[in-house]
């Protein structure tokens, strides 16, 4: 058995040089409320296991800097005393057999720290103690003023559990809770339905991102792609563009060089034809000019009138015909007559011969008589008209002659007067005139005729003629023209320029339309990939931006799988623990609290069980109830067996101390002497030290045979009573 | 001919700031300061040029009150005859159409946007003609873009504008490896000093004693990893020689500290420790670390000592599993003793680093839950 022998408080809490004697069996620490209790309580598991928090609460308000305690335990043959420092949680330790000290320890024990000295301390405590932790202490064999006001609905369960928990508020099935409440905040469960959870969101945005990612990585591929091709049109489109433009250039020189030599092929015929027609008006008027130097001679018969020459005609007519009729009239006059001839004799006799051949023919050949009297008959006919037609001829000739000598005279005397009434007319323009004279006139008055009318002629012609000045003019002015349209000529050509040919021209202007065409298609191209460039610049190309917020994310993401990780593995363990704890546990703690409840009850009841959920049920002679079917007093009677049993096991069989701080306050007297009576029985094997405010304690039966201490209200022992 | 310029990079502005909680918000008007910060000591120190050498923005787009912040001070530095040359970075690029700098305008600052350099901007400050390298980030055109930078004739001075990654640099393994390139690259580039940016912490390269281009680091701590003070750098460039200074210009600190806490175990202690170190402008993560005896109810140490930090991530590591306290908890017939058993044989059985570490998580998860009632 292990038990305190003394609590000596320097400075601690309210206690200023105070000192506490227990010793084995039941210990009664009275006092009024805030005497003080709680605090010697506290100072002895403070002591020697330390304060892992609120310490401060204890450095007394005039302590001098100081708070100390010192408590002294014995077991077996020897005693240990621990004296702490709390503010600087040093640590002075002796254990001794009698008088031999065994083991010395001085050093630094901080609940929270970490030293080897510390580790020393510790393990010798948890040697004596069985533990060495302050949870266990008061888990196992420390009571609480409220520890024993378990009332109903699992309450004692719930304290057992947090008992077997190890902490002093916590019990296991709260934590397992808490694991999965976190759990759940993060994640949702294997296969539940759930809303997405915090995970799960930064999955989906992290699927998010990566889909973004990809996005934008083809658009910036489709980018430099279609940038390419864009600029390979830009190229094309720009050459080409430059070609046509040399080209139109080109062709417009050509143009212009082919409007020129047109115009110059039109300049030089009008030059040819104004040429030409200049050359015809010289011409005319330098025969106009040898007309007039022809005429000069002819000057008077240039001035006569128009009807002169006809005159002059009509005199030389007439006078010719004048001198022919006389010539005429003069060989009328003295050529023979012609008269007809007469009958020729031949005739005569041939007439007669073809009658005399008729009358021989009587005789000779009569059968010819006949045929010879015919013709002798028709040639005597003929020659008689013959003789007849004779006659008449000469008198018609004699007629005609003088017919045609009265014509004669009446022609030449007509004529006469006509010659010379034209000879009086022309001597008034010509003077004296003959008709030999006349005839030069009337040749040269020919002359000048033909001279005149060529004149008149030319000089139609030089009136229809454009002037020769105007043609000068207009030669000169053609010349200008076609030395300028030369020049523009060599201009747009230039030197050693090729000029092609009009065919050449028509099929470069049509390449020209092509390529023309070519470059709007590409131009077409190019704005269509403008627009699909724009469509690629648009958003989602901050590749940048989406990897920040990915790493940003995967590490959010890290953190939390590895969270989710650890609690799930945490609350996988606590289950197994719970399991096995049962499985290990379950039915010693029963067994422990078996055998201790049938003293604490004077063997009223003998068998107590724990089931899995450690819900303790308890009974006698096989009947077993739940706890919370029995009175408060039996319950009360159960968990101070729980906490004995739990103290043995906890402690590893070792027989602790029990404190029990005022844990009967609210009990009645039925229920308080139930209590009492069980910790009479319990301090048989076990140090008890009861803390408690109501001093009737003190005067319940048998509790003569109890130590008891009291306090004042100034914290100070007020005497003890030994009576053992 | 020296001419002195204020380089900074990776700003963030409007950084939305996550991991920083409920003081995110508080954090994006940190980064704004900051930025007011540089942009006086460009004017204090009367430099001839701000160099900002990428992710001035935290994002291609930005909202508008940020813009305005940023035409302010560009304004002002214009307003004082400072020159600002920037780059768009990996985060502020200029691939989207919606990008910052294709929305709006910048006023006094000089914007070097192409893909690469065809020809380097060329100013003309104090008499000397500077000319300054520098290309827009495109993931596709790194390697012909870091060539491009290669200098070109004339005299002058000639400044390079990079932000891009150093193979081999500490942040190499865990920052993207955009426009990756070694020192020896940019030492053959051959310019006068080359401002980079993309890697948070401070870092000069040198060659042969003579410094070729300086990381100036975050100027405001983004994330715990870049902790401490944080600098813009003051740089004298002339032709071939270099002097950098490290100028402190955050608002507040980014700070990890590792606090033992066995070394505190009395109650209160480990509270007043970490009360020690902190202050309102230090944003910390606290790792507590140590084999303990109780369970350190981290959530609950948080929540008391958040108001003394501008921001205070308490991360508990602590090792309970070891304990004295669990080792003699063990011995214990009680649930909880039975609990550290089945812990330990879980442990002893372990496969791996991480099973074990749950084993010692939920050794911890358990006690604590004991020990505080079941409070989490």
């Amino acid at each position: 058995m292990l038990w305190i022998t003394s609590v000596q408080l320097p400075a601690f809490g309210r206690f200023r040089g105070a000192e506490f004697s227990f010793r084995p069996g039941m210990n009664l620490v009275s006092g009024k409320n805030e005497a003080g209790k709680s605090t010697l309580l506290d100072a002895v598991s403070g002591t020697i296991f330390g304060f892992r928090r609120d310490k401060e609460r204890f450095v007394p308000w005039d302590g001098g800097g100081r708070c100390e305690a010192r408590v002294s335990f014995a077991y077996g043959d020897r005693e240990m005393t621990v004296a702490r420092d709390f503010l600087t949680d040093k640590v002075q330790a002796v254990e001794r057999r009698g008088e031999t000290v065994t083991w010395r320890f001085e050093g630094k024990v901080s609940p929270a720290g970490r030293s080897s000295e510390r580790e020393e301390y510790l393990g010798k405590i948890e040697e004596v103690w069985g533990f060495a932790e302050a949870d266990i202490f008061h888990n196992s064999v420390s009571v609480g003023q409220r520890d024993l006001k378990i009332e109903g609905g699992g309450g004692l369960t719930t304290r057992i559990k947090q008992l077997l928990s190890g902490y002093t508020e916590m019990d296991y099935d709260a934590v397992v809770e808490s694991l999965e409440k976190e759990l759940y905040g993060l994640t949702r469960r294997p296969g539940g339905r759930a809303k997405d959870r915090e995970l799960e969101e930064i999955r989906a945005r992290m699927a998010e991102l990566a889909e973004a990612w990809r996005t934008a990585s083809r658009a910036r591929e489709g980018l430099a792609r279609v940038e390419a091709e864009l600029g390979e049109l830009r190229r094309f489109i720009d050459t080409a563009r430059a070609d046509l433009d040399k080209g139109e250039k080109y062709l417009q020189r050509v143009k212009r060089h082919h409007e020129a030599a047109a115009r110059e092929t039109a300049l030089r015929g009008e030059f040819d034809r104004v040429r030409e027609e200049r050359e015809k008006v010289a011409a005319l008027m330098t025969r106009q000019d040898e007309i007039e130097t022809l005429l000069a001679p002819f000057a008077d018969l240039v001035e006569l009138p128009d009807g002169f020459a006809r005159s002059v005609e009509a005199y030389c007519a007439a006078s010719e015909r004048l001198a022919h009729l006389e010539d005429e009239r003069a060989a009328f006059d003295a050529a023979p007559r012609e008269t007809a001839r007469p009958v020729s004799a031949a005739a005569v006799f041939v007439s007669l011969a073809c009658w005399a051949v008729a009358a021989g023919s009587w005789f000779a050949a009569k059968g010819l008589f006949y045929g010879a009297v015919v013709v002798a008959a028709v040639v005597t006919v003929i020659v008689a008209l013959r003789a007849v037609r004779v006659n008449q001829a000469r008198s018609t000739e004699a007629s005609r002659r003088q017919g045609r000598s009265d014509a004669l005279g009446s022609e030449i005397a007509r004529l006469g007067a006509e010659v010379a009434e034209l000879e009086a007319a022309l001597e008034r323009h010509s003077g004296a005139i003959d008709p030999a004279g006349a005839r030069g006139i009337i040749a040269d008055l020919a002359r000048v005729a033909e001279l005149k009318a060529e004149r008149d002629r030319v000089a139609a012609a030089l009136r229809v003629l454009t002037p020769f000045e105007n043609l000068s003019a207009r030669g000169n002015e053609l010349a200008r023209e076609l030395a300028v349209v030369r020049e523009i000529m060599d201009g747009v050509v230039g030197a050693g320029f090729p000029v092609m040919s009009h065919e050449e021209y028509v099929a470069a202007e049509e390449k020209m339309r092509r390529l023309e065409g070519e470059v709007r298609e590409k131009e077409k191209s190019a704005l269509l990939k403008e627009q699909e460039l724009v469509g690629l610049r648009r958003g989602g190309l901050d590749l940048e931006a989406i990897a920040e917020e990915g790493e940003e994310l995967k590490s959010r993401e890290e953190r939390l799988v590895k969270r989710v990780g650890a609690l799930r593995l945490a609350a996988e363990l606590l289950r197994e623990t719970l399991d096995d704890y049962r499985a290990t546990y379950l039915a010693r703690l029963s067994m422990e609290i078996n055998g201790k409840l049938f003293n604490l009850t004077a063997g009223r009841y003998r068998e107590a069980r724990l089931d899995d959920g450690f819900n303790l049920a308890i009974g006698a002679d096989g009947v077993l109830r739940p706890v919370e079917f029995y009175s408060c007093g039996v319950q009360d009677q159960a968990y101070l067996v729980s906490r004995l049993a739990l103290g043995g096991i906890l402690s590893r069989g070792r027989k602790l101390p029990f404190f029990l701080d005022d844990p009967l306050v609210n009990f009645d007297d039925e229920r308080k002497a139930a209590a009492l009576a069980a910790l009479n029985l319990t301090a048989a094997e076990h140090q008890v030290i009861l803390f408690v405010h109501d001093e009737r304690y003190g005067k319940l039966k048998g509790s003569d045979l109890w130590n008891r201490i009291r306090i004042d209200a100034k914290g100070r022992p007020d005497g003890q009573l030994h009576l053992l | 001919m020296t001419i002195r310029i204020l380089h900074t990079a990776d700003l963030h502005l409007g950084t939305p700031l996550r991991n920083f909680g409920e003081i995110a918000r508080e954090r994006q008007r940190d980064f704004l300061k900051t930025f007011d910060r540089i942009v006086n000591l460009a004017i204090k120190r009367e430099v001839d040029c701000l160099v900002v050498a990428g992710d001035l923005f935290d994002a291609t787009e930005v909202d508008s009150e940020t813009v305005g912040r940023v035409q302010d001070g560009f304004g002002r530095l214009e307003g004082r005859g400072i020159r600002v040359v920037l780059i768009p970075g990996t985060h502020d690029n200029v691939v989207p159409a919606e990008s910052v700098y294709n929305r709006h305008a910048f006023p006094g600052a000089a914007i070097l946007r192409e893909p690469v350099v065809s020809e380097p901007l060329r100013m003309d400050i104090r008499g000397t003609a500077v000319w300054f390298y520098g290309f827009a980030y495109r993931s596709d055109r790194s390697a012909e873009a870091l060539e491009s930078m290669r200098r070109r004739e004339g005299a002058g001075i000639h400044i390079g504008l990079l932000h891009g990654s150093l193979k081999g640099s500490p942040e190499w393994e865990i920052r993207g490896k955009d426009i990756p390139f070694t020192a020896a690259d940019l030492v053959a580039l051959g310019l006068d000093y080359i401002a980079l940016g993309h890697y948070h912490n401070s870092a000069c390269l040198e060659d042969g004693g003579r410094i070729v281009a300086c990381y100036p680091g975050s100027p405001e701590g983004k994330k715990f990893g870049e902790n401490g003070p944080r600098h813009a750098l003051v740089v004298e460039v002339g032709e071939g020689e270099v002097r950098v200074e490290k100028v402190p210009v955050q608002t507040r600190v980014v700070d990890e500290l590792t606090v033992d806490a066995s070394l505190f175990p009395e109650p209160g202690a480990l509270e007043a420790e970490l009360s020690r170190l902190a202050s309102p402008d230090l944003i910390a993560r606290v790792r507590l670390c140590g084999t303990v005896e109780e369970p350190v109810d981290a959530a609950n140490l948080g929540g008391r000592l958040q108001g003394k930090f501008a921001w205070l991530d308490l991360v508990d590591e602590t090792d309970l599993y070891h304990s004295d306290h669990v080792r003699r908890l063990e011995r214990e017939d009680s649930i909880r003793g039975l609990f550290i058993r089945k812990v330990h044989a879980r442990f002893d059985r372990a496969e791996s680093d991480a099973e074990r570490e749950l084993c010692r998580e939920a050794l911890k998860l358990v006690m604590g839950r004991f020990g505080r009632g079941g409070v989490i």
